[in-house]
């Protein structure tokens, strides 16, 4: 086997919003790559700077929105180099996104068939007749039954299932080797959201395209993903593989986020012991801590930790960890 | 079912459980229907079986959990119970009276019951008037039902409870939109302590919150039920939120309880494959938990027009030949574990 | 605070037109002040209908008295009328409307309905009518405009009702056993209050062009008070002759008008939730 090939590499990205409240940095100096055939789950809560990181890589950062710098290189070509054009050619062709609301995202007054044949008119250059075939094919290979009928369907005429499925028929349909999937499956019913993690696990190992999962769930990292990143106001705050980041967490709020959250049975099995909780609230990012952005709330807070920014330390293959006393904060 | 197995199934008063207390809150047979109009020229009404004959009681400092999918009613049985939905047919018991119809009740009983009874909504950005100082959002209920009826005494309260939901009392001059997701839901469950309630229903009330937030308030609500001796019915989609906190739980699925147990006999063993299913769908934050899952095929189907018989079995992977003809009665299986399947005889 | 400061500084037409606004309610306050003669007592008809000069910045009209004092008089009846007038519809249109959205059913219905007949009827036929049953004077003009645009406000309120009585603290608020006109009046109403605002800045504008058009069509204000649109009617026949007859009163419904729409507009971008959002 050849070594993974790198897809997708960001390089010191910085977005910020410029309101009248101030300067939110999103995104701050957040660098990662996706390799060729990965799952890579971003995982964060709200303000974390995720969703954020997502639409820069599309470059769909609108004012007052900007990115500030950093490189997004695609296949060792800069993103932030093409012109408008160029980038709409990449984006839905080799780069594809799905969003967590499905209604949204799609034209209500088109049937899906029009939209999924679009694609290959649009990017692929086929004729009408061909795309609808496409079309139909495409929806057979999300699962979705009988779809010579469906495909006349309007969005509204969908479950909400059914519509994220339309989504990945239609982000899928000019093999893309990104799929940047943003909480895909959080508007979802559980029992609907295991058909589309389902599905979503088969289409990447019978394309091999590399997906960005991106969502406040660590259930569905620890089912889907392969490399995890954590996300705290705005930066990286841990990377690692999804075993050792289960079970090895080594930044504290990583650690804090796993023992906060509720397990299935464990009240059954151990009896009911008060949730571990993280004090305090998210950071605005407005106004974010000196030092370390989660020292205010960190159960293993030091008082140097607020001196100085920290720095993301790189541990090779187990993953890399913002924070300078991962290995003794146990202790 | 119920001529066949007469000393099997549940009696249709629903006594759940405790036959011999009575219980604070006892909800038979609740339907709530919707009327809807389709049609474009023709108008025609068809009706949306939003709640289709629930049954369930409530002990006094018991919470319990009611689970489900979108649309399937669970939301509405709450409203229903606390009268902020009409039922459209069926009894609502509470502390012994029928408050089945509301509106009939005098204006004084009426009062009397809505301050026993209280509400935490999901979404702590709507629950809260954005004209309203905090302080105003918790005296107010005061002064309208008449406690605490000297200015000072409110001022204290106010300042308890702030306290008490994890904010402080010199924050009672700000406004709603000043507050995070997490902090608005504190205030949320600040106002429905106000009035000193028995009940309270909590309709999703950490599902809206980030991760971190959730364990706080999972863990104010628990603290607050034993101090202040509050019965607890709780909406959520999340079964394990519901485990952790509920004594007994209600699994429904179209408008029905499928299942209803105490929460361990539910996890140790679900009778019903709607429950089954539901619980192998959660995504397990353990990576080496992948699991074969039960993956059900197909969608909820619309509550306008439920399936025939039994309202799970186009989904159900292990469904028999009456399925489809005729709907399953709640059947006890010992310990408070009471089924609705035929499988399950 | 300081974000008040910076949101009103973008908006050049809320500025302005509250600016308007202002001068005009200053003038009509202090016209006894600021007018060089009576209104009407001083008429001399030695000076007639002389053209602007140093003397007289407006001219004088036929009956010989100060334009510039008629006009400087004449925004107390435009105020007035535009103020209460309005005040009367907001009330009809936010009680009605409040209720018909509220409680829905069959007064909901009936209260569309009759607002729909008001909407259809040309609002100066209808308050022609009205007039025409109450005789002319200046109360009267204030019962008739504040009869006829109340639909307005009315059909506003209603649907904003029907946005706002499903929020979860109008439901909260039931469930603590809050009345209905509590409800009501103090838990929707304020969330709704902005575009009622915006209506009402905006109908002012409609109620001072209605005064000044049954005033010209000698319904309204009676002489010798001087009304704007009085003024008007009784300068058609000088309008070549001495234009300055015309112009002048004409020019001042004219900013008048200008300023309470740039009001109506500015508040609407002030208040409008969505443009707050996005900053």
């Amino acid at each position: 086997m050849q070594p993974a090939k790198t897809v997708l590499n960001i390089d010191s990205l910085f977005t910020e919003f410029n309101t009248i409240d101030g300067t939110a940095r999103a995104v701050n100096d957040v660098t990662f790559d996706v390799k060729r055939g990965e799952i890579l789950g971003i995982v964060g809560e709200s303000g974390s700077g995720k969703s954020v990181t997502a639409l820069s890589i599309m470059r769909l950062i609108r004012p007052p929105g900007s990115i500030r710098r950093g490189r997004i290189e695609f296949f060792g070509r800069d993103l932030m180099g093409l012109s408008g054009d160029e980038m709409k050619d990449v984006r839905g062709n080799r780069i594809s996104m799905i969003f967590q609301e499905p209604m949204t995202s799609l034209h209500p007054l088109f049937t899906i068939g029009l939209q999924i044949s679009e694609m290959y008119i649009k990017h692929m250059g086929l004729s009408k007749k061909e795309a609808w075939e496409h079309a139909i094919e495409m929806l057979e290979k999300v699962q979705i039954p009988s779809p010579e009928k469906r495909v006349k369907d309007y969005p509204h005429q969908m479950s909400g299932g059914m519509r994220q499925r339309v989504m990945i028929a239609m982000a899928l349909s000019c093999n893309p080797e990104l799929l940047i999937a943003d909480e895909p499956t959080t508007a979802l019913d559980v029992t609907i959201q295991a058909q589309v993690i389902d599905l979503m696990w088969q289409l990447e190992k019978e394309y091999s395209t590399a997906i960005m999962m991106i969502t406040h769930d660590l259930g569905v990292i620890a089912e889907i993903a392969q490399r995890v990143i954590v996300m705290y106001a705005g930066e990286i705050v841990e990377e690692a593989e999804v075993n050792q980041l289960f079970e090895q967490p080594k930044h504290p709020y990583t650690r804090a986020l796993l023992e906060a959250i509720p397990k299935l049975g464990r009240r059954t099995r151990m009896g009911r012991k008060p949730l571990q909780e993280i004090k305090g609230i998210v950071p605005g990012l407005y106004n974010l801590p000196a030092g370390c952005n989660f020292y205010p709330r960190c159960p293993e807070a030091r008082p140097d930790c607020r001196l100085s920014d920290i720095s993301l330390i790189d541990l090779g293959i187990r993953g890399r960890v913002r924070c300078p006393y991962y290995q003794g904060a146990k202790a | 079912m119920k001529k066949k197995y007469p000393h099997d199934v549940v009696s249709s008063s629903g006594n759940i459980g405790s036959a011999a207390e009575n219980p604070m809150l006892s909800v038979e047979d609740l339907k709530v229907y919707f009327p809807v109009e389709t049609g474009f020229l023709s108008r025609r009404r068809e009706y949306v079986y939003a709640v289709d004959g629930v049954s369930f009681d409530l002990k006094k400092g018991e919470t319990l959990g009611i689970v489900g999918e979108s649309g399937c009613g669970k939301t509405t049985t709450g409203m229903a119970v606390l009268n902020l939905e009409q039922p459209t047919s069926g009894r609502v018991v509470f502390k012994g009276q029928d408050i089945t119809d509301f509106r009939k009740l005098s204006t004084e009983t009426q009062l009397q019951l809505r301050k026993e009874m209280q509400v935490i909504f999901q979404d702590p950005y709507s629950s809260l008037n954005p004209r309203t100082s905090l302080d105003k959002i918790l005296e107010e209920p005061m002064k309208v039902h008449g406690l605490y009826p000297s200015p000072g005494e409110r001022r204290d309260r106010v300042a308890y409870l702030l306290e008490r939901v994890g904010l402080t009392p010199s924050q009672g001059k700000r406004y709603p939109h000043s507050f995070s997701g997490g902090q608005r839901q504190r205030i949320g469950i600040a106002r429905s302590l106000a009035l000193n309630p028995s009940m309270i229903v909590g309709d999703e009330p950490v599902s809206a919150l980030d991760v971190s937030i959730q364990a706080q308030i999972i863990n104010l609500l628990i603290d607050l039920q034993s101090e202040f001796d509050l019965s607890y019915v709780l909406i959520a989609h999340d079964l394990a939120v519901v485990e952790h906190i509920s004594d007994r739980i209600a699994v429904m699925y179209l408008g029905r309880i499928v299942e209803t147990a105490p929460y361990d006999r539910l996890f140790v063993n679900p009778l019903h494959p709607y429950t089954q299913a539901l619980m192998s769908a959660i995504p397990v934050p353990d990576p080496k938990a992948r699991k074969n899952r039960i993956v059900l095929t197909g969608d909820v189907p619309s509550p306008r027009h439920p399936p025939s018989g039994c309202a799970f079995h186009p989904r159900c992977p292990e469904r028999l030949a009456e399925c489809s003809e005729s709907a399953p009665g709640l059947l006890h299986k010992g310990q408070a574990h009471h089924v609705a399947c035929h499988l399950v005889r | 605070m300081d974000n008040w400061v910076k949101k009103i500084r973008k908006r050049t037409n809320l500025v302005a037109g509250t600016i308007v606004f202002l001068i005009i309610v200053f003038v009509a306050v202090f016209a006894p002040y600021l007018a060089p003669t009576h209104p009407w007592d001083d008429a001399d008809l030695m000076i007639s209908e002389l053209p602007p000069s140093g003397e007289y910045l407006f001219g004088t009209d036929s009956k010989g008295r100060d334009i510039l004092s008629r006009v400087i008089y004449g925004s107390r009846i435009s105020l007035s009328v535009g103020v209460i007038s309005q005040l009367i519809n907001s009330v009809i249109g936010i009680v009605f409307g409040l209720t018909a959205g509220y409680f829905g059913r069959l007064w909901d219905d009936i209260v569309v309905a009759v607002a729909n007949i008001m909407l259809s009827i040309p609002s100066l036929i209808f308050a022609l009518a009205v007039m025409a049953l109450l005789g002319p004077g200046l109360i009267n003009v204030f019962i008739a405009l504040g009869l006829t645009n109340w639909a307005y406000t009315c059909r506003i309120t209603r649907s904003q009702v029907l946005g706002t009585k499903n929020q979860n603290y109008v439901k909260a608020a039931k469930a603590m056993g809050f009345g209905r006109c509590r409800v009501m009046f103090l838990h929707i109403l304020p969330n709704i209050f902005g575009p009622i605002l915006v209506m009402a800045s905006l109908g002012m504008a409609d109620a001072i062009l209605m005064e000044a058009s049954l005033s010209f069509l000698g319904l309204g204000t009676q002489p010798p008070v001087p009304s704007w649109g009085g003024m008007l009617a009784g300068a058609r026949e000088q309008l070549f002759t001495a234009p300055w007859l015309s112009i002048f009163p004409g020019l001042a419904i004219f900013i008048t008008v200008l300023g309470l729409n740039l009001l109506g507009d500015g508040l609407r971008d002030l208040l409008d939730p969505h443009m707050s959002e996005t900053k």
